[in-house]
């Protein structure tokens, strides 16, 4: 995966039209400030040295800038940077496959709009996991809410294929699938925290930061969460086990 | 059942959905929507392109809000997508947890599940589904206009009429059922019985018995019994196919073999799921590695590890595996493999100990398992490296191992 990106990064600016090769310590350099009139044709020149720096290469909190400046080559490349990332925090919060593509599209969108209030913009990434966890979130409480009216899509059956990796053996699928399962019957805040800590192995103060609330109400979920499902979770037959 | 803390999951079990084509779709529609807004904020006309960005956005916004209301599934659905075959959920699991849960199923037909009751949901390729009762009780209501239902526990089948209400409770070995409407169709290693409204049965095994002590890894798939005894009632649906070829003893083509798997109702992992022996997973293995379906194989080659550990092809999936993940490039489970078949002391231990010799990395590694293969095979065909490398002349492994690629090697 990590090289595939490289790749697209690679073809995201065109090459200059006359290549200097540039030494290899100033390739990497970032820039502290976004230069002005920059577009998505043209490789990025350093005001000091006029050497082509690619898009790629650049840090979060200048790419920011950039893309806030309405440079969508720059929000391209922070796209491309944590498209997993928002695409597999969507997908475990969730338990489904299913809505993954509107929630990335839509996080993704809308820190677009609002990149111009991001105060720390080398804290892109947390900033936009917030984002998809609150919209994640805001589906899954929706959906809730269409389940109770009755007018929600019928069952509550867990895709096992959606989360758990096809080579997993048959007993931890069937584990995931048991997990999931009970995690539907927790509340839904309770069910993303528990899931950011002990699925996506985030640290409270992350989880924290992501689910926008104190320290004290997320360690306090995580372990309702963890109590309930130790609770409730129960060890299929050994030769029984879901693939 | 037993209870438990629960298992912690572990990254490597998760599944890998950000797929480059996944990530371009969701590009293009990004980037479509922020070359909207950049057009609507830019120019002299700026007022007015807000005013028209501002309509747009709230008929879209509309247009939004009334697929959302109205057809929440559609609008989960992106519209130039087929989901390929491996993204289809095969299986759908129900579990109630401790608490009873009742759930509605395609078809119309609902099951509530006691405390404790976990059930799958197996898909045919019709569309039609069947019921797998892994643990538990469960009641199943056929209503009037709902399509008529199987249930299978263990070897067990039960075929549900529609406008029919029957419990069913599945212990470890045996089962009971009640029938409180309708008629239930049981099909078990017993024999057939018909059940009509106010009969039960009591103390049905869900196993065949074993009549060998070899016989445990000949057992007949969890339907093959049903489907053996089944009486000729059309009006009764079942699980349209059994896999009944693969509990034969003689080899059977994999062609064939492979077409009979994928009738089965649970699909290619419900056939892994479902198989009663270590041969009939080595011949869904032998069918799937013919179909280039390299990751099936290797999940029938880790269910015979984990079912049938004791059985005379648990080295072989050992070994098998090893050489599959060795090939990959994966050498932490590569040796943890090896070293599984080595476990055996069969004929595969010396092979595998020679895999682990030529594709360590570390030089103290390298020199430890050519001491323990010249001490254990002395006259062994790695000998000679063995003793190269137990001598201190080590080179590390290319990243592309090419190990001898033995007969059944992936």
């Amino acid at each position: 995966m990590k090289a595939a990106l490289a790749q697209r990064r690679l073809r995201l600016v065109p090459p200059a039209p006359e290549p200097r090769p540039a030494p290899a310590e100033a390739r990497g350099t970032p820039l502290s400030t976004p230069p002005p009139g920059l577009g998505h044709e043209a490789p990025i020149e350093s005001p000091v040295r006029s050497r082509a720096i690619t898009l790629a290469s650049l840090p979060d909190a200048d790419l920011v800038a950039l893309a806030a400046e309405g440079k969508s080559a720059a929000f391209e490349v922070l796209y491309r940077r944590y498209a997993a990332f928002a695409i597999h925090l969507a997908t475990r919060i969730h338990g489904s496959v299913r809505d993954v593509e509107d929630i990335v599209h839509d996080a993704f969108v809308s820190a677009f709009e609002r990149l111009r209030d991001l105060h720390d913009p080398s804290a892109f990434k947390g900033w936009l996991g917030a984002i998809v966890v609150h919209a994640v979130r805001t589906r899954m409480r929706r959906a809730k809410l269409m389940n109770t009216l009755g007018i929600g899509p019928r069952g509550d059956a867990v895709d096992v294929d959606a989360v758990a990796s096809p080579e997993a053996s048959p007993a931890v699928r069937a584990q995931v699938a048991q997990i999931y399962a009970l995690l539907k019957m927790v509340p839904t805040d309770d069910r993303i925290a528990w899931t950011l800590r002990s699925v996506e192995g985030h640290d409270l103060e992350t989880v924290a930061r992501l689910t926008e609330c104190s320290l004290a109400t997320v360690k306090r979920r995580i372990v309702r969460t963890q109590r309930f499902l130790d609770d409730h979770f129960v060890e299929p037959h050994p030769e029984e086990v879901s693939p | 059942m037993t209870r438990r803390g629960t298992p912690p999951i572990h990254p490597d079990d998760l599944r890998d959905h950000a797929h480059e084509d996944r990530i371009d779709r969701i590009w293009e529609r990004i980037d479509a929507d922020i070359a909207v807004q950049t057009a609507a904020a830019s120019g002299a006309r700026r007022s007015r392109s807000a005013l028209v960005f501002a309509v747009a956005a709230a008929f879209a916004a509309g247009i939004g809000l009334g697929k959302a209301v109205w057809q929440p599934r559609a609008s989960s659905q992106p519209t130039t997508v087929v989901r390929p075959p491996e993204e289809q959920a095969a299986l759908d699991v129900l579990a109630a947890g401790t608490h009873g849960r009742t759930f509605g199923l395609p078809g119309g037909a609902r099951v509530a599940l006691s405390p404790g009751g976990t059930a799958e949901i197996l898909r045919n390729p019709d569309g039609t589904v069947a019921l797998r009762l892994v643990q538990g009780e469960a009641q199943v209501d056929t209503a009037a206009d709902a399509q008529p239902l199987s249930v299978v526990a263990g070897d067990a089948l039960l075929s549900v009429q529609t406008g029919s209400v029957m419990h069913v409770r599945r212990g470890s070995e045996d089962l009971d059922v009640s029938v409180s409407d309708g008629s239930v169709q049981l099909v078990s290693p017993a024999g057939t019985r018909h059940l009509s409204r106010g009969e039960r049965a009591d103390a049905i095994p869900v196993h065949a018995p074993v009549v060998a002590s070899t016989a445990s890894s000949q057992r007949p798939g969890p339907l093959a019994a049903a489907r053996r005894d089944r009486p000729s009632n059309d009006s009764v649906r079942a699980p349209s196919v059994a896999p009944e070829r693969l509990g034969r003893p003689e080899a059977v083509d994999p062609a064939e073999t492979l077409q009979v798997i994928r009738r089965h109702p649970g699909g290619i992992d419900g056939a892994i799921a479902g198989a009663r022996s270590a041969q009939e997973l080595m011949e869904i293995h032998d069918a799937l590695r013919s179909a280039a379906d390299l990751a099936g194989a290797m999940r029938a080659l880790e269910r015979i590890l984990a079912s049938f550990p004791n059985s005379e092809y648990a080295q072989i999936a050992a070994w098998q595996l090893g050489a599959a993940y060795q090939r990959a490039g994966n050498a932490a489970k590569a040796n943890e493999y090896f070293e599984r078949a080595r476990s055996f002391k069969g004929a595969l231990a010396e092979d595998a100990l020679c895999r682990q010799l030529k594709s360590a990395t570390n030089k103290d590694d390298a020199v430890r398992i050519a001491q323990e293969y010249l001490q254990g095979y002395p006259d062994g065909r790695c000998k000679d490296d063995a003793e190269r490398v137990a001598g201190g002349d080590f080179t590390p492994p290319d990243d592309d191992v090419s190990a001898d690629a033995g007969p059944r090697d992936l």
